[in-house]
């Protein structure tokens, strides 16, 4: 039987190290009876993963990869990374909105740059305008306060 | 029949708007993300207070009901399960959703829901003695191989690969051990102060499926340069929903009869009806593979589950004060507020109450059916958004409802990584829905696991493995993987032969 080492060998692998690492975290505690659980999952979890890469290996497995545009995921990932970052400096509110208002414009198909602006920013009002309604006005959720509201 | 003596009750016109009140609430609440049924019920408890004890008993029913069936319509629209019950429901219900069918994937979900909750009802109407009986036979040894039976469909659904959907419900069960031993109370795995409290089901379940669902709106949006990308709305009957559902007796029976059954068991947590029934139904089916890409049967069998588990779930807190899902636990609080104790009592000296809240139950399904197509009707309006909208409100909706849950910005940190992580996991062959199902019942699994074990001492394999229950359940356990198994290789050496031909 061959083997292939393409990149479905090398996903695994790699997962064989993280079920490797999660294994070691929780084998090797002090006070076991407290770890026996996450030790009997963990030597499964290492066990599976071991399998699974015994069969990319030989090719015993079918091809479930899809590829994905990093470039086109990053932008909303930072987004999404400082909005929750600001939210304790300017408010639940306030960097809803902002996050409203960059998300739809920078991955709007609009050509036209103004009006572009200008659908971002009504979209971006209109729905903080709804969520304050919904979870504050309504649900009396409280949220962090900020700077404007 | 006492039942019916008390049936005018609910249609005083009081009891009547709080009902109408209720439902719609309800439905609102349960298409929040973030609002799951058991903290619908805990915010409504204030406003109740005032009324009657039967009107304000009324009131809870209806949004409990509501809420479990409101929770598929943000899921099957946005990706995003208003519960963890409804996890099972967008596994088809969003692929419709995309196919340009959100309304009659809402309609099977209301229609299957009343069947399924009417049905669940009538349970609890004429067999609570004998499900009670049932539920006391349910000790940690039983409870643990529930939940492994659980854990034994995290195989089938995981999409194409048995062992990568293993592995992600290994991971889920891993995760659910960070924070607190259940039992010795000994800290594990706090590598952050983030993780102190350990990872909310809620706050993962919004980040597992909401996150990547952001994250493929984002790739969309850019393909459609100048067009609305999301599929065109295609109009549906009620009419041919309603006859379409009621035909579809199979998945409607495995939903019922599973959400039944679960619902009874004290603690098993209604939130693997949906995912059981969903996994009977796909294994029964003539076709799996449809399975997971807008195939109605698993929405009908998942939603039937979901509401067939309210009334059951009800058994156990009415008759013993053991509630049978997190949302029981809260209406036992409810009646305990109104002076009413679980027990015997309940159904002779506050008869009138009980029935007539049991009652209120079966008219809720209707109102709940009603104002749900209602809704359906204006799914129209989010289909038509655009990605790149849609995509923003996403994010905020689930950075709010995720805070919500228990006022902390740890949790809302922790579904953005598991949420991000996720996304890159799905593109290399791993699905959300083992992961999830894995966290949910890592805790159960692990709760009655050291628990038998101190009661077993050194007989603990007599007691894991010997009464009736016990044997009944490993066998089921050890039937679905084998099925599993047998059927990932079925479809192995069905695409190799499509691709050599």
């Amino acid at each position: 039987m061959r083997i292939l080492l393409g990149r479905r060998f090398f996903v695994a692998l790699m997962v064989a190290m993280v079920a490797g690492l999660i294994f070691r975290v929780s084998y090797f505690q002090e006070n076991s009876e407290a770890y026996l659980f996450p030790s009997i999952v963990a030597s499964v979890m290492l066990g599976l993963s071991l399998l699974s890469l015994a069969r990319e290996a030989f090719d015993l497995c079918v091809d479930d990869f899809q590829g994905f545009r990093f470039t086109r995921q990053l932008p909303a990932i930072l987004m999404m990374v400082a909005a929750v970052s600001l939210v304790e400096l300017l408010g639940m509110y306030t960097s809803a909105f902002i996050v409203l208002a960059v998300v739809t414009y920078w991955y709007s198909p609009q050509e036209d740059g103004r009006r572009r602006l200008v659908s971002s920013l009504g979209f971006a009002a209109g729905f903080s305008v709804f969520m304050y309604a919904l979870f504050t006005l309504m649900l009396n959720v409280q949220l962090p306060r900020g700077i404007l509201i | 029949m006492e039942f019916i003596q008390y049936f005018a009750e609910v249609f005083t016109p009081i009891n009547l708007m709080i009902l109408v009140f209720g439902t719609i609430g309800g439905l609102l609440l349960g298409a929040t993300p973030g609002l799951s049924p058991t903290m619908a019920v805990a915010l409504l408890i204030p406003f109740t207070f005032q009324m009657e004890p039967a009107s304000s008993l009324i009131m809870l029913g209806a949004v409990y009901t509501s809420t479990v069936a409101g929770g598929a319509v943000s899921g099957i629209l946005v990706n995003i399960p208003g519960a963890p019950a409804n996890i099972a429901t967008i596994m088809d219900g969003h692929p419709m959703a995309n196919q340009g069918r959100a309304t009659e994937a809402l309609h099977y979900c209301f229609i299957s829901s009343l069947v399924g909750g009417l049905i669940g009802v009538l349970l609890l109407i004429f067999f609570t003695p004998m499900l009670a009986e049932l539920a006391l036979r349910f000790g940690p040894a039983e409870l643990f191989w529930i939940a492994i039976f659980g854990i034994t469909i995290i195989a089938s659904l995981g999409g194409g690969s048995i062992l990568k959907g293993l592995i992600a419900g290994a991971v889920g069960l891993w995760l659910s051990t960070i924070g607190y031993n259940p039992v010795l109370g000994e800290e594990r795995f706090v590598f952050s102060e983030h993780l102190a409290g350990g990872i909310h089901v809620i706050a993962a379940l919004i980040g597992l499926f909401a996150i990547p669902q952001v994250l493929s709106l984002v790739v969309s949006s850019g393909a459609s340069k100048g067009t609305v990308s999301y599929a065109e709305l295609r109009s549906h009957s009620v009419v041919q929903s309603f006859l379409y559902t009621i035909r579809r007796i199979k998945a409607l029976t495995i939903g019922t009869l599973v959400g039944s059954i679960v619902g009874v068991i004290p603690g098993a947590g209604g939130q693997i009806a949906g995912l059981v029934a969903y996994d009977q139904t796909k294994k029964m089916s003539k076709d799996p593979s449809k399975f997971g890409t807008g195939e109605p049967d698993g929405v009908i069998a998942a939603e039937s589950a979901n509401n067939a588990m309210v009334g059951p779930s009800l058994v156990p807190l009415l008759t013993l004060g053991i509630p049978g899902s997190p949302t029981a636990a809260v209406l036992l609080g409810g009646l305990l507020i109104n002076g009413l104790f679980p027990g015997p009592d309940l159904f002779t000296i506050h008869s009138e109450v009980t029935w007539t809240f049991i009652d209120s139950l079966l008219v809720g399904q209707v109102f709940m059916m009603i104002f749900g197509l209602m809704i359906a009707r204006y799914s129209v309006f989010v289909t038509r958004i655009p990605n790149h909208v849609m995509a923003a409100a996403v994010i905020v909706l689930a950075v709010f409802g995720t805070y919500s849950v228990q006022n902390s910005i740890s949790d809302v940190i922790v579904m953005l990584v598991l949420g991000t992580l996720m996304y890159f996991a799905a593109r290399i062959g791993f699905s959300a829905a083992p992961l999830v199902l894995g966290l949910i019942l890592g805790q159960l699994t692990e709760t009655n696991f050291l628990q038998g074990r101190l009661i077993a001492g050194d007989e603990a394999w007599a007691y894991f493995f010997a009464g009736p229950i016990n044997k009944i359940v490993i066998g089921l356990c050890v039937l679905s993987i084998a099925y599993s198994i047998f059927n990932e290789r079925r479809q192995i050496i069905r695409r190799r032969r499509e691709a050599m031909a």
